[in-house]
């Protein structure tokens, strides 16, 4: 896809955020490929064959629902462990600069590449242009997230994100594993949407899901399944690009540890959490 | 086995094929993937890879990198001078409890003593913290006594210019690995005690060879009266070490003839354990032979020897075991184009394209670019996509002529072509082909295919014959019972695939060729038994399970498909085959609204599966929605235009809504196949609505003329019969017509002996098909007819125009 500023007409790079020449802000680019011509054309085709389904089983109210629902009230989340949760939270300080490594061991020695090739190979397969600069998430119409990835769920202000993110179809290894697509390749179209259009690519990809007479109630768990610990849970993953700043947190919800230890690090990460205005909920 | 550690997420996680993930104080969960692991690890700062001997051992590590990292935070937390008294006291005592263990203190003053704390910090204050803590406390006494030296080292070591490291990223490395192996801890201890630091240094640049001028340059800082010593006799003493290793190396690496009769016995015991499926003891043999040539062989002959058992494995049908030693053979000679590209056949024949491109990328780069472009073209024939594979074959074999394996791309052009119905184009590349290497009896075999799918059966059978002569194997074998089946030479076939069964009797291909036999002859009951011999055979193949399903729902024996579906997902959870069939056991007992549901999810799951694309589109015709039937049809030829059910059944709906002239370009678009039948049917249907009747009649004839199998001459006889009914002729019908429970020729069986006053059979055939189930779906046209006939009391509801369409359109639906 070719794109060109819309002041001064200079081609624009699928990785660039802004145009090279008169520097006027493009965009976010897997936003930019999320709003392609091309990109919401199959998606749009991929929802009409799901309203097509619908309208013969006679669930089109329930989806126009479910589609409303998921476009209004999904959120980000963001699972972490409480180590992960603390670091977010507190860093970055110059304690936490200078005493950790700012490099991640893992992949930078010849011969742990392989695990870092396969790593990110699936992200990069999917976002090539920006894969380094986009953070993960879960959407969610309910207070939980990917546990299997961390039992901490935290919940991002919408509007820190909805300008810059991106909603894909499901966690880009599976993806992958379906459509075989491998880096160096496209992957195929219909898959993607902004954040605005979420909406519609959680109706594509769940219809089936819906029942004559579901209850708006029900709605959470078609979007994301009812078992958030297994790594086959399915859910549709939110692409936002850039780092993700503590001040983005609204909701944070979590178990309080077993280890005394453990308990301490939590009531301190609740503290500073709390001092960030965030709403903390520790579960059972 | 290797383990990624975190202290920061408390978690080790084991890696293999997929990826178990050990939170402390948790539960493990398995079969997750690098990329979850990823998610899992999100933030976590101190993530390492490193080797361990079991799960204990990782655990251990990660119990103790947990702690180090609760310690780091702890002491850091008490230099907080806005948190409450109550607070430090609380960090302290857990600093405490942590740093009782010897292993977390030692790693704590590692991370602390390569770095001087930053801020001004309340001393009295965190003192008092730690009046109960003699442990943190001494730590922490001894970490601030010793801070002038850490900033005169940290200093020194920024002052050294990171083009001495080779980079700033590597500067940082470095930073890291003399942090984490305690060197900087050593450096601020051995200077504050006033020293000397040239032992140290040594050690050090030898460690760290790749820093070693940066290292020296930063001791040169530390110490400047420090002169440069002659080669380390250390680095000497390793050198000879090395020599004499090698020495000895080469004495036992000598192979003899005695060692490589003992290999090839050995390998022999294991293809005898392949043979009889027990991949148990298999496996047992093959890790005794290999760990016995780790000790004597080099790894070129280990590879090959596992190569060889690889594909030992997969003729034998071995998918784990061919991965498995793939695998192995790839790990022990990583520059060897033959081990890639048998882990990528691996990949490929379990499913896992995306690895197996990783594979086939490593072949290409170990040289070897004639096997990777063909690998590739497989891999997008597989997933139905033939234009593009015939693109990548041709453009293979041209470029690699030369090479003596071009044989492989020129056989997937040819494939190709028939794959895309191109038959004849797909017989000329063939005969070139086989004139070029008239002993490959793979080419012979794929010669036979072709022309059995053009419907050339003799001439196939010949050419399986001479693919024999050439040690054609099981492939061969197999494809000459199958041209006997569809000649309708069933005893034939069967007697081939039992005397294959004899040598090779775990062979899947041949006992679902088997069952398959049966199947075609009608034979339900035969099927049934021939399909419960290949579950029990080949129990760990997902294939005859899904097999034995669909013979029991072709009985209508739905409950019992149902269970057999079901066992199967239990026994093969996300398999294709048994989760397609769950999905067509529903529309087959006519619950549309669950099939759609059903083949909406499989779609997803499976977006290559064509069939299941097919299907949703034919669960929406049969609910009465023909145009997004029309519009599914169309969608799917979009992607795979060469998918002859889709065209088949978009010929049939067009015919549906009248729409002739579109099915005709449709239907003639495609070579002369095996399935002309249903073809024929549907020209015949069009010259029908064109009161093209004589023209009809002589299409459907000729291609009765040529059918072999029971169904598609039930099919084409009842066309005729219902052309007879049309024109008047119900006793010419009544005569032909051969009719199946749950077909519409059942239906067209009742009327033409209804519409010939064969008022007895007529009655008997009535009362049969108002009990069964399977006639269910007919009932309306059936009243109908029998009122019309007075078979049954009653007056009709509607005209014999309207039997005659809802048969036509019943025909038109089952055909496409």
């Amino acid at each position: 896809m070719v794109e060109n500023c819309t002041k001064c007409g200079t081609q624009i790079r699928p990785n660039e955020r802004a145009c090279s020449n008169c520097g006027r802000d493009a965009g976010f680019p897997n936003v930019r490929a999320a709003n392609a011509p091309e990109e919401r054309a199959a998606l749009e085709a991929r929802f009409n064959t799901a309203r097509t389904s619908s309208a013969v089983r006679g669930t089109t109210i329930e989806l126009d629902y479910f589609v409303n629902e998921v476009g209004r009230h999904s959120r980000a989340v963001m699972n972490r462990s409480l180590g992960a949760l603390n670091s977010w939270v507190e860093g970055p300080t110059p304690l936490f600069c200078s005493f950790h490594c700012q490099i991640e061991v893992l992949g930078r020695a010849p011969n742990e590449s392989n695990y870092d090739q396969q790593r990110v190979a699936a992200e990069a397969a999917i976002n090539p242009f920006c894969y380094k600069e986009i953070s993960y998430a879960a959407l969610t119409l309910k207070e939980a997230g990917m546990a299997i990835y961390g039992p901490y769920a935290v919940i991002l202000k919408e509007v820190s994100i909805d300008d810059r993110s991106s909603v894909f179809e499901e966690n880009p290894f599976e993806f992958n594993q379906k459509h075989h697509v491998v880096a160096g390749q496209n992957p195929p179209l219909g898959y993607r949407a902004s954040w605005a259009d979420r909406g519609t690519l959680a109706g594509a990809k769940l219809e089936h899901k819906l029942e004559r007479g579901m209850q708006p109630s029900a709605f959470p768990a078609v979007l994301m399944e009812d078992r958030g610990a297994d790594p086959e849970c399915d859910y549709v993953e939110v692409h936002i690009f850039g780092p993700v700043s503590r001040v983005s947190i609204e909701r944070v919800i979590g178990p309080k540890p077993a280890r005394r230890i453990d308990v301490a690090l939590w009531r301190r990460t609740v503290r500073a959490l709390e001092k960030l205005g965030v709403d903390v909920e520790e579960t059972p | 086995m290797r383990a990624i550690i975190s202290g920061e997420a408390a978690v080790s996680a084991i890696l293999g094929r997929t990826v178990q993930l050990r939170p402390l104080g948790a539960e493990p969960t398995g079969n997750l993937r690098l990329h979850d692991l990823a998610r899992a690890l999100g933030g976590c700062r101190d993530v390492c890879l490193v080797e361990v001997k079991d799960e204990t051992e990782a655990d251990a590590m990660a119990q103790q990198a947990w702690a180090a990292d609760r310690a780091l935070r702890f002491f850091l937390f008490l230099l907080d001078s806005e948190e409450e008294a109550d607070e430090l006291k609380e960090y302290a005592e857990c600093l405490e409890e942590l740093v009782e263990d010897k292993s977390t203190r030692l790693n704590l003053e590692r991370r602390l003593l390569s770095n001087a704390i930053p801020t001004l910090i309340e001393i009295n204050r965190i003192n008092k913290a730690l009046e109960t803590c003699k442990n943190a406390s001494d730590l922490f006494e001894f970490v601030t006594s010793l801070q002038p030296t850490i900033t005169k080292i940290t200093q020194a070591y920024d002052e050294v210019a990171e083009k001495s490291f080779g980079g700033a990223e590597d500067k940082c490395l470095c930073r890291e690995s003399l942090t984490r192996d305690g060197t900087f801890r050593d450096l601020v201890i051995a200077i504050h005690e006033g020293r000397d630091i040239n032992f140290l240094r040594l050690a050090v640049t030898a460690k760290h060879r790749t820093y070693a001028q940066a290292l020296s340059e930063l001791f040169s800082l530390l110490q400047p009266s420090n002169h440069k010593l002659p080669r380390p006799s250390l680095q000497e003493q390793e050198q000879d070490k090395e020599d004499d290793n090698f020495e000895q190396y080469d004495a036992s690496r000598e192979g003899d003839y005695e060692a490589f009769n003992r290999v090839r016995a050995q390998q022999r015991g294991i293809i005898e354990r392949l043979k009889q499926h027990d991949f148990i003891t298999a496996k047992r043999f093959a890790d005794q032979l290999i760990a016995e040539q780790r000790r004597l062989s080099n790894k070129e002959h280990i590879a090959k020897s596992l190569c060889f058992l690889a594909q030992q494995a997969k003729q034998y049908e071995a998918t784990e075991l061919q991965l498995d030693w793939a695998a192995q053979a790839n790990e022990t000679d990583p520059s060897d184009p033959m081990t890639s590209g048998h882990l990528a056949d691996a990949y490929i024949g379990a499913g896992n394209f995306v690895a197996a491109y990783a594979a086939i990328e490593q072949t290409e780069r170990r040289g070897d670019a004639l096997y990777a472009a063909t690998s590739r073209a497989r891999i997008r024939r597989m997933e139905g996509r033939f234009a593009e594979a015939y693109e990548l074959y041709l453009a293979a074999a041209c470029e690699h002529d030369a090479n003596e394996n071009v044989v492989h791309a020129w056989t997937g052009v040819a494939e190709t072509l028939r794959d895309m119905g191109k038959f004849d184009d797909a017989l000329v590349q063939y005969r070139a082909l086989v004139e070029r290497w008239p002993d490959d009896a793979g080419l012979r075999s794929g010669l036979a295919s072709v022309l059995m799918e053009a419907g050339r059966y003799n001439d196939a059978i010949k050419e399986f014959n001479i693919a024999l002569q050439y040690r054609g194997g099981i492939v061969a074998e197999n494809g000459l019972a199958t041209s006997y089946k569809l000649a309708g030479n069933f005893d034939r076939a069967l007697e081939i695939y039992d005397s294959v069964l004899q040598y090779a009797p775990f062979s899947t291909a041949t006992l679902c060729g088997r069952a398959e036999v049966f199947r075609a002859n009608d034979d339900l009951t035969a099927a049934l038994d021939a399909y419960k011999l290949a579950v029990e055979r080949v129990s760990h193949n997902p294939r005859p399970f899904a097999g034995l399903g669909h013979v029991m729902e072709d009985l209508g024996w739905f409950e019992d498909a149902r269970k057999v579906y079901s066992e199967g997902e239990r026994r093969f959870p996300g398999d294709e085959f048994i989760a397609v069939g769950s999905a067509r056991l529903l529309r087959r007992e006519h619950k549309f609204q669950e099939a759609l549901k059903a083949f909406d999810e499989l779609a997803g799951r499976f977006p290559f599966n064509r069939w299941v694309k097919w299907a949703r589109g034919d669960v929406l015709r049969s609910m009465g929605h023909p145009e997004a039937a029309l519009q599914a049809m169309s969608s799917i030829l979009e992607a795979w235009p060469d998918y002859s059910p889709a065209q088949t059944s978009k010929a049939s709906l067009l015919i549906e809504t009248g729409r002739y002239d579109e099915a005709i370009v449709l239907l003639d678009a495609r070579d002369a196949a095996a399935n002309d039948w249903s073809r024929a049917v549907l020209r015949a249907m069009i010259c029908k609505a064109r009161d093209q009747w004589d023209e009809a009649l002589l299409r459907l004839t000729h291609s009765l003329s040529r059918a072999r199998l029971p169904r598609e001459r039930r099919f084409l006889k009842s066309a005729i019969a219902a052309l007879d009914l049309q024109v008047g002729r119900p006793e010419a019908a009544a005569h032909l017509v051969e009719a199946k429970a749950g077909e519409i020729t059942n239906v067209i069986y009742f009327h033409a002996l209804a519409a010939a006053r064969k008022h007895q059979k007529a009655k008997s055939l009535y009362e049969r098909m108002v009990q069964s189930e399977r006639d269910s779906s007919y009932m309306g046209i059936v009243i109908e007819i029998a009122r019309r006939f007075r078979v049954i009391e009653g007056t009709p509801s509607h005209s014999p125009a309207w039997i005659t369409h809802q048969e036509d359109k019943a025909l038109l639906t089952e055909v496409g």
